[in-house]
């Protein structure tokens, strides 16, 4: 079994090491470090816009190609977040927290270094993981219905609310919203409309592009031009001490370990899994530090275990899509559309039929990530100084990119509208204290918690046991509620103390 | 004192009014069998509760968060100029083409968010528009639209 294994690993390299695919690897990860690093133009924006062009290549390339702009954005994604705390992608956005807060320390290349570290040895771990449970585990996840689906979207919006800096009955009220802009369009269940008005576009909902790129990207723009061009806190001192130090890497390397156990299982579930892992992690690492109330202030726990999660998650992501043909979030549904164009269909004999694809790709990955290390330790300078662009001149490219990625996804100025509009939407929620994460996860969930949520009543017969008699759902809904409760109560207790201060 | 949380708060639970309101005119079906209108009714319901919460809060004498002023040192003029040009691109950007638009939008914000100097502003703005078509255009070759005289 070992042996056979390595055998097709090492088929995967002949394949992966072709200088053909070398190359589209190489541009994978390089566009997907420069999406990273470019706040406001993800790497769903980047695969959308370069999903056009893989149409030509050989299907092997196309997915070496697409997977290393998603892997690689997570490495790019943690640079802006760390020197200018501004989160270049969604799974970035709990390293702002501490890994901003150590460069303010002056230690933003220890930051860089253990970000890209982390990347590192989760990305490499998990393709093991990869590897060896995405021909076995389509068996185990088949078991799992409804009531675990809804259990675990559940568990994911109570720990982003948890996790809200501002006040948590503002976090909740941005999930709710975000729960009813995901129910635009058609029912999951039965396809009825509601909330179109009329709307051709709406009739598909309202697409996840376009908001996040709206609340993040344009929401963004507005804020830095409002508060004065040029004033922009853009990262200025020199970057040093890239190596992490024997200290660092005693404080980091279990956070990197959890969170690349965290990434890679959390990775597998359906939605923003990639996101939540970050949270969980982050949550994790927080739980389990002795000094819990130092986190925010720049530990080096907080960058290590959130980036190794991330890393981790994108192997993760891939095995619903290569064993089950379900693709877990935006960015496989776009892979799975890259195959089909080349007619494979994802599914269990997807590993059969193409090894070349698959194997390639495991191949490709390992290739990748070394790849990025090297683009993104030595060359960390080019990327900061894409970063030190005057804002005045970065910001009106900033907004072409998100023009033209939202309006290639449907060749439609509508999205473009809708964009903007929830630019603004962002823009006026920042100054009433309400943030954007808790509503874009919950608008991205909604979808799948109403399409579980019917079916498990439906099976039960409007029973809410099916709930808390099957033990899975039990445990994540529980926890989630304790999480609720925790962080209601603790933000009470909050206030309380510095009345009496 | 009209604070911007009680603002917020009315606002909510008129979006929840609506939303209970749009919500019961479809069909909501019941627990066993729950349909179309189920979850906004339900969606509907705990936004009338969290915005209720909220007023009561930001009533006088209620415990009150400190929120950061609507705009910085760049003032109101900028951001609504940058955010007008932005959807005035929107508006125009498949009538007149994608490289007109990214053309002027770029002379637009350089020029009057940017205050940067003409001969630069012109410089730059035509190799973007040019990089654009370039890219995007030509070696991408992504339908992106031509804009009325190029059809």
């Amino acid at each position: 079994m070992g042996l056979e294994i390595l055998d097709k690993v090492f088929y995967g390299f002949s394949v992966s090491l072709t200088p053909i695919n070398l190359m589209f690897c190489f541009l994978g990860v390089l566009a997907g470090t420069l999406v990273g690093v470019l706040p406001g133009l993800g790497p769903i924006a980047a695969i959308s816009l370069l999903l056009p062009i893989t149409f030509k290549m050989s299907p092997v390339s196309a997915v070496i190609l697409l997977a290393g702009i998603f892997y690689g954005s997570m490495y790019g994604g943690s640079t802006t977040s760390i020197l200018v705390n501004i989160p270049g992608e969604s799974a970035s956005i709990v390293t702002c927290l501490d890994g901003y807060q150590m460069a303010r320390k002056g230690r933003a290349g220890i930051a860089l270094g253990i970000s890209a570290f982390s990347s590192f040895v989760a990305g490499t771990l998990s393709i093991v993981g990869l590897v060896i449970l995405a021909p076995t585990l389509g068996r185990a996840a088949l078991s799992i219905g409804p009531p675990e689906y809804f259990a675990l979207a559940f568990l994911g919006l109570t720990l982003v609310t948890s996790l809200s800096r501002g006040s948590t009955l503002k976090a909740l009220i941005m999930v709710v919203l975000g729960l009813l802009v995901g129910s635009i369009g058609g029912d999951p269940v039965s396809g009825t409309q509601r909330f179109t008005f009329g709307s051709i576009t709406l009739l598909d909902g309202v697409g996840i592009v376009p908001v996040a790129m709206g609340m993040f990207g344009i929401g963004e723009i507005l804020e830095n031009v409002a508060s004065g061009i040029g004033t922009k806190d853009i990262y200025q001192e020199k970057i040093e001490g890239l190596l992490p130090k024997w200290l660092d890497w005693k404080e980091s390397i279990w956070p990197m370990i959890r969170g690349t156990v965290l990434g890679f299982f959390i990775g597998i579930l359906p939605g923003p899994s990639v996101t939540i892992s970050t949270f969980v992690s982050y949550a994790t690492e927080k739980k389990l530090s002795r000094t819990p109330e130092k986190f925010g202030t720049g530990v080096i726990q907080g960058v290590a275990g959130p980036e190794a999660a991330n890393n981790a998650a994108t192997s993760g992501a891939f095995i619903p899509l290569v064993s089950l043909g379900i693709p877990a979030n935006i960015m496989m549904a776009l892979f799975m559309g890259a195959l089909m164009i080349h007619g494979i269909q994802p599914g269990p004999l997807f590993i059969t039929q193409h090894p070349d694809i698959f194997w390639g790709f495991i191949g490709s990955m390992y290739i990748g990530n070394v790849l990025l290390l090297l683009l993104n330790l030595p060359l960390i300078g080019i990327w900061v100084k894409i970063l030190k662009i005057p804002y005045d001149i970065l910001f009106p490219f900033i907004f072409l990119f998100c023009l033209v990625g939202v309006y290639t996804l449907n060749n439609n100025v509508v999205e473009i509208l809708i964009m903007l509009l929830f630019g603004v939407f962002g823009y006026v929620n920042r100054k009433l204290g309400f943030e954007g994460a808790p509503f874009i996860l919950a608008m991205v969930l909604g979808p799948i918690m109403e399409k579980c949520l019917r079916q498990s009543l439906v099976i039960s017969h409007g029973r809410p046991e099916i709930f808390y008699s099957r033990p899975l759902p039990a445990i994540l809904i529980g926890i989630g509620i304790v999480v609720l409760i925790y962080s209601v109560l603790s933000a009470g207790l909050k206030t309380r103390l510095k009345e009496g201060e | 004192m009209l604070t911007r949380d009680l603002v917020s708060s009315i606002v909510l639970m008129v979006v929840a009014a609506a939303t209970l309101w749009q919500g019961s005119s479809l069909p909501v079906g019941s627990l066993s069998s729950p349909n179309t209108g189920f979850l906004p009714v339900i969606l509907g319901g705990l936004l009338l509760v969290l915005g209720f919460i909220l007023f009561i809060k930001s009533l006088p004498g209620g415990k009150k968060e400190a929120l950061p002023p609507w705009t910085g040192p760049g003032g109101w003029k900028v951001l609504l100029l940058t955010g007008a040009s932005l959807f005035v691109v929107a508006i125009v950007f498949e009538i007149i083409g994608y490289v007109a638009s990214i053309f002027f939008l770029m002379l637009f914000l350089l020029r009057a968010i940017g205050r940067r100097r003409w001969p630069a502003v012109v410089v730059i703005s035509a190799a973007s528009a040019f990089g654009f078509y370039l890219v995007f255009g030509y070696l991408l070759n992504i339908p992106l639209p031509p804009g009325i005289w190029m059809r």
